[in-house]
């Protein structure tokens, strides 16, 4: 046999036609009820989709791109979403100066300051030829909200006191006036 | 930084929740030293006695010239108990009266005319007998045996002198017995149921005759016909006079003629006299007489007779017998010496105390008794046995011929010295006593490193270097002697125990603890104190010679590099060396006849110069310099006015303004700022952390000015540079005889007086109420504006001048500052008041105050002065952020804050402050005519010291203990680490 035919390429092993042909789906009609309780409907959904996604046509580049923009936005507002929460805790937290305050002060202004400087980093993935042009709205408004985060921090940190906002912090540079006269006292 | 200002502002909360600073019970007796102070004692009023007739040991009581009686342990020289019969105020002249029955458990003194009778155990007052002011007590006698009675002699009365006898135990009177003769009363004598008056009777020509009377014990009538013991000229005045035998068994009198030529001796109660005639070997004639006779009455009745020439000493031992006879004489010595005689039962000893040795010796022979050579100077030099005034001894006989002796001299430097069988035992410095100005001066620094590196700069780089190298290896040779004291001192800071290298070196220290206090006494005396090892004196000089009954008026001492300059008045000066008190230079005073000081001036070269002030408050001639603009010199006349001069005007000094108060008032005391006085902040921040602007002027005087007819109390605070009044403030009802005290300070000052509580302006509104009269405590700050934020008029501008006010509108009073005022309530008066000083002036400072009733220095915190205490509600939370409470008019002196704790400072009136090296804390010394006393004071507690509580043990072996655990637990760690990283 192998002298008859040296040409002809051996039948592929089991593991490759396996391989090649998964085994066929469950038909989604069929007479045998599922038990009591499993829902068909996600689990269909799921193996569909899984077994569709290869199926399925690539999306166009323009609907990945508004798929991004999607998902930036959600990016970009997500500093506001935190904002109640940290309002509230900031405002729970009291104007002392203790460890927690001072901690929660730090992470308030450390979170902004660090999404600000990443900017670009957070958005690359989603930059592409046709999200570049919207994209700059969407960074523009994700600065802006980490602004608002900030400037939660400003009002905390004013509210304990620390901005050298009053006339009493600027007192150690005034100098004293000095008189032109001078006097010699002579009496005891 | 200033973000830092709520975290400050947060600290001072905590610290103002603090602010009842109080002297830790640790650092009572650690961190302040007293000497406890009697004055000089006097010869006639200095004995040893038993307190009671139980007690064994007899104590060492003296009635000082101070007026101080006090009771000293002769063991150690500790005061047991002492009292002051005068007060401060009071200009004693009188040289007082000490008495002591035999046997008996009570001290009588008299004072003027006060009689008063004190426990000698505990020193309380038993009984007192007041004759008034016009009364003064010439004599008293307690009753010997026991003491039933006690007789005093007075006059002033309306007769001329009055004998009276008082129950020795509860000073009732039993009878008095006037004398309206014209005689002058001399003594009382008391002498086995027999009462003898010796008065002084003016004889027709001159001279003065002896009368003795004898009065009956029970009712104080005359018993027979008094007699005249002397011929009419033999007695010249009273002085000549020598000896009263007071309560002895057989009193005698002895006097002597002008010349000291003779001597008369005669028993009281008898006529007969016994002329003995003064030796006067070696051609050298007595200029001084005293006789020495036993207090007791059971002991013989023999004396000695002291002659003191010009430059020797001799003197010779009597008997009074049925005629007195010289028993023998004592061999002439050099020098000055003192005699003390003590008895034993009958036996009667007589202590001699030279320059080079002490004697004793009985009264029975010339034999002597035991012998001791003097030590050369006793207590590190510090007691020069050269100069004994006079000496107090007790001999007690321990059988055989072996004795002890305790004798207590009484050197002219002041000091008093107990010596016990010629050995010294302790001393004290009695004639530091009546301290009339003192200064804190810096000990001088051993080898100026400053100077060396000054030196350097000088010089080129290989110099330079070499120059370096030279003076670390100079420093070398210190390192043996610092290695060995290392662990000492390692030891020594962990055990807590301060028992390190004690030497008597005079050195700095890290904190600057240690410091010189500089002070001068009425009696010309200059002594230094060191202020780090419990104010142990460190030299005493007498620095200027007075005559007797003159007192040395120094206006101030200041402190120069390694010297201090002390002014006395009418232009006199010294210069000292600060560590070893050697005169440096002197200039005596009265050069110029009406010169009253003179002041340094500094001119536009930076050369200081002397411009001397006259007694009337005028300038004399000074030298030709140029004065920068705006030069004045303020003084104050004896005429009440204040004046200033302006020097730069012209070559002579011009009178720039004359400050003279309403009519009716005279200026009592003018007051400025110290000279240390820094300002950390010029303004206060507020709870809203806005700022209020502190009226910050150098120039500004405070000015108390009495109305004594109107009983007004007026404070005016001017601007010396213009001599405008920018604040005053008028107290009616005032007690212008009670102490009225101020003190300036940064932007404000205080007063108290005793007046009437409502002020003026509510008197003129008519209001009936009642005038309540109480001792006052006032505190007024300046600021430049009532508004927060506000810089006033002048704004922002870096400096102004009080003459020429650079606004155009002269409506405008710019210079005049707001000015917040508050008053409290105190419980006594204050007699002198300071504040702290410390070296930034960042912390609060604290009112230092004398409580002349309690003998007490307390210290009250600025905190509690505050005029911006909220009045009539409570504080806001701004206002306690600010460490703001509410008023209470009533300020009660609390106890913790009483600085001087459990001593009794005796009249102290000054208190003078110098800064530590620690901002927290500043030095104190307070001074007087009696006491001294020496403290630190954090007013807002020792903030930048580690307390006693911290255990340096506790830390170093916390440190230990982690760092043998880090290591001894680091391998399984590393262990388990490798482990975790295999298996996972």
């Amino acid at each position: 046999m192998p002298q008859q035919s040296p040409s002809n390429p051996p039948p592929p092993p089991q593991w490759v036609i396996d391989l090649n042909s998964p085994p066929r789906p469950k038909t989604k009609y069929t007479n045998i009820t599922n038990p009591p309780g499993y829902t068909e409907a996600s689990s269909g959904k799921r193996t569909a989709a899984s077994s569709k996604t290869p199926a399925r046509k690539p999306p166009t580049t323009a609907e990945t791109d508004v798929l991004k923009l999607k998902k930036s936005w959600e990016i970009a507002l997500a500093p506001a979403k935190a904002l109640p929460m940290n309002a509230i805790m900031m405002y729970m937290s009291g104007n002392t100066l203790q460890i927690f305050s001072i901690m929660m002060v730090f992470m308030l202004f450390k979170n902004p300051i660090t999404g600000i400087l990443t900017t670009n980093e957070v958005f690359r993935r989603f930059e592409s030829e046709g999200t570049r042009k919207q994209l700059w709205v969407v960074k523009a408004c994700y600065v802006l909200m980490n602004c608002v985060a900030l400037a939660l921090g400003v009002w905390k940190v004013n509210g304990m006191g620390l901005l050298p906002t009053t006339r009493s912090d600027w007192l150690a540079w005034e100098t004293e006036r000095q008189p032109l006269e001078r006097v010699v006292f002579a009496f005891r | 930084m200033r973000l830092c200002a709520p975290i400050l502002l947060s600290i001072a909360a905590v610290l103002n929740a603090s602010l009842c600073h109080a002297i830790f019970a640790d650092e009572a007796y650690q961190t302040d030293s007293h000497h406890a102070l009697l004055g000089l004692p006097q010869a006639h009023t200095t004995f040893f006695h038993r307190p009671s007739a139980a007690s064994k040991a007899s104590l060492l009581y003296t009635l000082s010239e101070k007026l101080v009686l006090g009771a000293i342990n002769p063991k150690d020289g500790a005061v047991i108990w002492r009292q002051r019969l005068a007060d401060v105020a009071q200009n004693h002249t009188t040289s007082g009266l000490l008495k002591a029955g035999e046997g008996g458990d009570t001290l009588i003194s008299a004072v003027n005319g006060k009689v008063q009778a004190w426990d000698a155990t505990d020193g309380r007052l038993v009984w007192e007998w007041d004759g008034g002011d016009e009364t003064k007590v010439v004599d008293v006698t307690p009753s010997v045996e026991g003491g039933k009675y006690v007789s005093v002699l007075s006059e002033g009365e309306g007769s001329n002198f009055v004998v009276r006898n008082l129950a020795a135990d509860t000073g009732e009177v039993f009878w008095e017995s006037s004398d309206s003769s014209g005689d002058a009363p001399y003594a009382v004598v008391s002498s086995q149921d027999r009462i003898f008056t010796v008065s002084l009777h003016s004889a027709l020509l001159k001279g003065l005759k002896i009368k003795v009377t004898e009065l009956a014990p029970s009712n104080g009538k005359t018993i027979g016909q008094s007699t005249s013991l002397n011929s009419d000229s033999d007695l010249t005045s009273e002085a000549s006079i020598l000896h009263i035998g007071a309560n002895s068994g057989r009193p005698f009198l002895i006097w002597t003629d002008k010349a000291l030529k003779t001597l008369k001796v005669n028993e009281i109660g008898t006529k007969q006299i016994t002329t003995l005639n003064v030796p006067s070997s070696n051609g050298e004639s007595a200029q001084k007489i005293i006789i020495h006779a036993p207090r007791s009455p059971t002991a013989d009745p023999h004396f000695l007779v002291h002659y003191q020439g010009a430059d020797s000493h001799w003197a010779e031992v009597f008997h009074v017998g049925t005629d007195t006879k010289k028993a023998y004489g004592l061999p002439h010595l050099g020098g000055k010496g003192a005699f003390s005689a003590s008895s034993q039962g009958p036996n009667v000893y007589f202590t001699r105390h030279t320059a080079f040795e002490n004697v004793l010796a009985s009264s029975i022979g010339p034999t002597t008794l035991s012998h001791w050579d003097v030590r050369p100077k006793s207590h590190g030099g510090m007691v020069d046995p050269q100069d004994i005034s006079h000496a107090a001894s007790e001999v007690i006989s321990r059988g055989g011929s072996t004795y002890a002796v305790r004798s207590a001299l009484t050197f002219a430097s002041g000091d008093w010295e107990l010596i016990r069988n010629g050995d010294p035992y302790w001393v004290r410095p009695e004639g530091l006593t009546g301290a009339v100005a003192a200064a804190f001066v810096d000990i001088p620094k051993e080898e100026n490193l400053a100077d060396e590196l000054a030196a350097e700069s000088h010089r080129g780089v290989i110099a330079a270097y070499v120059h370096r190298v030279k003076l670390h290896a100079r420093d070398l040779q210190h390192f043996p002697s610092w290695a060995q004291n290392l662990p000492a001192r390692v030891l020594g800071s962990f055990l807590g125990d301060k028992a390190g290298p004690q030497d008597q070196i005079l050195s700095r220290d890290g904190f600057g603890f240690h410091k010189l206090v500089i002070f001068a006494t009425e009696h010309g005396r200059l002594a230094a104190l060191e202020t780090g090892t419990h104010g142990t004196v460190v030299w005493n000089i007498q620095a200027v010679s007075l005559k007797a009954g003159e007192k040395w008026q120094v206006l101030s001492i200041e402190a120069e590099q390694n010297t201090v300059l002390v002014r006395g008045k009418g232009g006199e000066f010294l210069r000292v060396q600060s560590d070893t008190g050697m005169i440096v230079q002197y200039q005596p005073g009265g050069l110029v006849k009406s010169l009253r000081t003179s002041v340094p001036v500094v001119d536009t070269s930076g050369e200081k110069l002397l411009i001397p002030v006259n007694e009337d408050g005028s300038i004399g001639d000074i030298p030709k310099a140029d004065f920068e603009i705006g030069t004045i010199i303020v003084t104050d006349a004896e005429d009440h006015i204040v004046r200033a001069w302006a020097l730069w005007k012209g070559s002579k000094p011009t009178l720039a303004w004359q400050f003279t108060p309403a009519p009716g008032e005279t200026v009592k005391t003018v007051t400025a700022r110290p000279s240390h006085d820094p300002v950390a902040s010029i303004g206060k921040a507020l709870g809203d952390r806005n700022v209020l602007y502190k009226y910050l002027n150098p120039n500004i005087l405070l000015i108390t000015a009495l109305g004594r007819e109107a009983s007004t109390a007026t404070f005016y605070v001017l601007d010396s540079a213009s001599g405008a009044v920018i604040h005053s403030a008028t107290h009616a009802g005032v007690d212008s005889n009670l102490p009225i005290a101020s003190t300036m300070s940064e932007n404000w000052f205080a007063y108290s007086l005793f007046s009437e509580t409502s002020s003026l302006s509510q008197d003129v509104t008519g209001i009936d109420q009642q005038k309540l009269k109480g001792y006052q405590l006032v505190v007024s700050e300046l600021y430049e504006s009532p508004y927060p934020n506000d810089r006033g008029p002048l704004g922002t501008s870096s400096n102004y001048s009080s003459i020429s006010p650079t606004l155009a509108d002269e409506d405008v009073r710019h210079d005049t500052p707001h000015v917040m005022s508050q008053r409290f309530l105190i419980p006594g008066p204050i007699s002198s008041m300071s504040v702290t000083s410390t070296l930034q002036g960042i912390t609060t400072r604290s009112l230092l105050c004398i409580l002349s009733d309690t003998n007490a220095l307390i210290s009250i915190s600025r905190a509690f002065l505050d005029p911006r205490r909220p009045v009539g509600r409570d504080a806001t939370a701004a206002e306690m952020e600010e460490g703001l409470f509410k008023y209470s008019p009533i300020l009660d002196f609390e106890p913790k804050w009483t600085l001087s704790h459990k001593r009794e400072l005796m009249s102290i009136s000054d208190v003078v402050t110098s800064p530590s090296l620690l901002e927290s804390t500043s030095l104190v010394f307070a001074f007087g005519d009696v006491d001294l006393f020496l403290t630190r004071v954090s007013p807002i507690g020792a903030f930048d010291l580690l307390g006693k509580g911290f255990s340096k043990l506790q830390l170093v072996l916390t440190v230990v203990v982690l760092a043998v655990g880090t290591t001894v637990v680091a391998p399984f760690v590393r262990k388990k680490q490798i482990d975790g990283t295999w298996t996972a």
